[in-house]
């Protein structure tokens, strides 16, 4: 039973990172008003923001993917390679390109001061958890680089947290869209930090 | 890698976005920094309130600011933004339409053609007198009950309909796509007035207007031009004809 939920939680993870990975890739036409982008019409014009913008998700589309991955046991143990390898591009994507690039971006975020600053905590924790990870493997503990791990990629997964938490809650009318966007700086990854820690708390074993 | 490179790591962006704000013109790629659409709801209720809080000294340099960003808005509005279900059948449906439907349909083909085209430019001055520069409220704040009527009433058969046919793909976003409605502060009393309008890429588009009495378990659609009342059902079935 437990096997199975953690194989459909695994399933949902990975197919919701697919999918936004599939979607971001319409900002690959380099259109300057599409989604996003048509409500950051006053820095889509900013060189250095809209470099930031491409790098940050190449990076993090990259990682998306990669992660759920790095969880299957199978790769881990028989394809002790492929880990390394992916694990490599993982750490890069966010260490050298999503992680600092999301965090120049987070200063310009929606939402005022509350807002910019859910997303800055974000990315330098996500940077801080991705090199500890790297830290941890490079000293050779597994534990302490599983448990890193899990918690960088629950970070990477906010990018999916972010873009269910803000329809569900302006599509149904639910919440104040200006409440939304400050309070999605932290809705989008806290909970994810929280699950992962329970999942390390109570099913080590599973990760 | 070490931690000397984390913070390295850490301290560029930082450093690039102190950079930015001392020499940000210099990093702006030549053109000037234009003001964020935001949501396009009521550009001329809040071009009106920038004026009217405005000290005397500070109308011509606000008039100037408001009149920088309807024109910037003018400039960067999609010529056709609303996808709707389309074919030939709808043709044929048009011609199958009794007289009085047929204006409805026009009208309605209007509305539309008003949010495709000029939505922004406030040349329609009945219109905004009638119905944009109305203050709207978001369901948020009705009662739980008011907002279940509306949502069970208005939106979700709309939802079912979905003249927009936006995919799914378009709803996990930062800017989902979806139908939203807002009702009109001023609208009291047993029967409220209050708006419709479609989502996408962090913009909103009027689909129409409705009013409902839950008193009454009423629900209509308000039809432009004093055209008179039908059903939500009805509305989408002739707005589907008039923009197919």
């Amino acid at each position: 039973m437990e096997k199975a939920l953690f194989r459909i939680g695994w399933g949902l993870i990975a197919g919701l990172a697919a999918f936004l990975f599939a979607t971001t890739t319409i900002y690959f036409s380099f259109a300057d008003d599409i989604n996003f982008l048509a409500v950051k019409q006053e820095v889509v014009h900013n060189v250095l923001w809209r470099t930031a913008f491409y790098i940050h998700i190449t990076g993090g589309m990259l990682a998306l993917l990669i992660g759920p991955f790095q969880f299957i046991r199978r790769i881990r143990h028989r394809r002790r390679a492929l880990h390394r390898n992916l694990g490599k591009a993982y750490m890069v994507s966010i260490l050298f390109l999503a992680g600092p690039s999301g965090l120049f971006m987070a200063f310009y975020a929606e939402g005022g001061f509350y807002g910019a600053l859910g997303f800055v905590l974000m990315a330098v924790l996500w940077l801080w958890t991705t090199f500890r990870a790297y830290e941890t493997i490079r000293r050779r503990d597994v534990p302490g680089h599983i448990r890193w791990i899990t918690r960088s990629y629950a970070l990477s997964f906010a990018a999916v947290t972010l873009r269910l938490y803000v329809p569900a809650t302006t599509l149904t009318n639910a919440l104040d869209p200006e409440f939304v966007v400050v309070s999605s700086a932290w809705i989008s990854w806290i909970p994810n930090l929280i699950v992962a820690e329970m999942l390390l708390r109570w099913f080590p074993q599973r990760l | 890698m070490n931690r000397k490179l984390l913070i390295v790591l850490l301290l560029l962006p930082l450093a690039l976005f102190g950079v930015d704000q001392v020499f940000g013109s210099a990093t702006d790629g030549g053109k000037e920094k234009k003001k964020a659409p935001q949501k396009a709801e009521q550009p001329a209720v809040e071009a009106q309130a920038l004026i009217e809080e405005a000290a005397p000294d500070d109308i011509a340099l606000k008039e100037s600011e408001v009149e920088e960003e309807i024109v910037w808005e003018m400039e960067t509005a999609p010529e056709k933004v609303v996808k709707v279900k389309g074919g030939k059948e709808k043709s044929r449906k048009e011609s199958k339409l009794s007289q009085q439907e047929q204006r409805m349909v026009q009208a309605l083909r209007e509305l539309y053609k008003r949010e495709a085209d000029d939505f922004w430019t406030d040349q329609d001055e009945e219109l905004e007198n009638q119905w944009r520069k109305r203050k709207r409220i978001g369901l948020w704040e009705l009662s739980e009950k008011e907002q279940e009527f509306v949502t069970t009433k208005i939106l979700d058969p709309i939802r079912s309909i979905d003249p927009s046919e936006y995919g799914v793909e378009k709803v996990m976003s930062r800017c989902p796509s979806g139908y939203r409605a807002k009702v009109f502060a001023d609208s009291r009393g047993e029967s409220r007035e209050g708006v419709v309008f479609f989502s996408e890429g962090c913009m909103d588009y009027t689909l129409g207007f409705f009013q409902y009495d839950m008193a009454a378990n009423r629900t209509e659609f308000i039809l432009p031009d004093d055209l008179g009342l039908v059903s939500v059902e009805k509305y989408f079935e002739l707005y589907e004809i008039a923009v197919g």
